[in-house]
């Protein structure tokens, strides 16, 4: 019960646009934030990419480092591949048995 | 001026997505090979960062207003448009017409004041991007002064020539006079630094629902001196009618943010009395 409403948290902070963010960087590993709209095919908008992942780093969800010419470097942290996860279990993108 | 401009910042998460947007740009702009490639990354470029800021704008606005002040922003709003339409007959094209203008104004003033007060008085006050709002509210309400008005007249004049000249002309300006939006700008000023000193909630919960009681007084006021709501239809007279659009424009507009500066005021001014 307690793991069930912990899922149904993390879904909740979980908006469509940070779904989409979490599953190409744990697809593709460290992207730059245009590149994630580049490789999003029109999910995501290069309007209001950075403040998503802004407030994704705020959550825990990703973090970030500077790298050339100050453009920084976004990957997923523990937390913000278990809210995937659950995600996935919830909507039914990953069997049960799967791991994180 | 200085409580003012240490509160006047986008907080670093707003800076740091602009500046990222930013340097996108100008990574894109070195790798384009041609010329027209470079134009329509510019040109990408613009509109995402102006949608950038405007999200930003918009949710840091949103974080920043409590919900008693989200209720005194649509009651700005709404109060007025529901009573000058609720108070206007059907049938009488004139008075409808009068009531749509005076939403059209109600919409003009009310929203930049609002946003400010909001702001001003909201739960994130240190973080609030108020110098973005400024320049933004600043635009639009020269914008709408200056451009808006003029549109709206000339059409109204142009389909209802007789009518609307009977009634404005010579009441009206054809544009909003750059005076009129000075004072609206150091009314709005005047407010965030009044605001900045009213530090506890306490004392803002009274302000509130006393400049609401004080608006609506002078709203039902002004309307009932002229006679509207105990006939329920516009003045036929349109020396009378006029002079009920002008009553109506400075009960809504004019004393009502008068009279929460000078509440604001003299609660700052028991704040430091009390406290020395």
């Amino acid at each position: 019960m307690r793991y069930g409403l912990t899922i149904c948290k993390l879904l909740l902070v979980l908006a469509k646009s940070e779904h989409v963010i979490l599953d190409l960087l744990t697809a593709r590993g460290p992207c730059y934030g245009l590149q994630l709209v580049d490789e999003s095919a029109g999910r995501l908008k290069r309007g209001g990419i950075y403040v998503t992942l802004g407030r994704m780093e705020e959550k825990g969800f990703i973090t970030s480092a500077p790298a050339e010419g100050g453009r920084r470097v976004y990957e997923p942290t523990a937390l913000g591949l278990r809210a995937l996860f659950a995600a996935g279990i919830v909507l039914g993108d990953l069997p049960l048995g799967a791991k994180a | 001026m200085t409580p003012v401009l240490s509160r006047a910042s986008v907080d670093d998460r707003g800076s740091r997505a602009i500046h990222q947007a930013m340097l996108d740009w100008r990574h894109e702009a070195s790798t384009a090979r041609t010329r027209r490639a470079a134009a329509a990354v510019h040109l990408r470029s613009i509109v995402g960062l102006v949608r950038v800021t405007t999200l930003l704008l918009l949710e840091e606005t949103a974080a920043a207003l409590t919900s008693g002040w989200a209720l005194w922003l649509l009651a700005w709003i709404a109060l007025p448009i529901a009573l000058n339409h609720a108070t206007v007959s059907r049938g009488d094209a004139h008075a409808y017409a009068t009531a749509a203008l005076a939403d059209y104004l109600a919409l003009n003033q009310f929203v930049p004041f609002c946003a400010f007060l909001a702001v001003a008085t909201g739960r994130k006050r240190s973080t609030a991007p108020l110098v973005g709002l400024i320049a933004v509210v600043m635009t639009v309400q020269v914008l709408i002064g200056r451009l808006g008005w003029s549109i709206v007249w000339h059409y109204m004049a142009r389909d209802n020539a007789a009518q609307w000249s009977s009634m404005f002309l010579g009441h009206v300006p054809a544009a909003v006079p750059w005076t009129w939006i000075a004072v609206g700008m150091a009314q709005a000023a005047a407010l965030i630094l009044l605001a900045n000193r009213i530090r506890t909630d306490r004392r803002r919960g009274i302000l509130l629902p006393v400049a609401i009681a004080i608006w609506l007084l002078l709203i039902v006021g002004a309307m009932a001196a002229n006679g509207q709501i105990f006939y329920g239809v516009a003045p036929r007279d349109p020396r009378f009618a006029s002079w009920l659009w002008w009553s109506r424009l400075w009960a809504h507009s004019l004393f009502a943010p008068l009279i929460t500066i000078a509440l604001w005021a003299l609660l700052a001014w028991r704040q430091d009395r009390n406290a020395t």
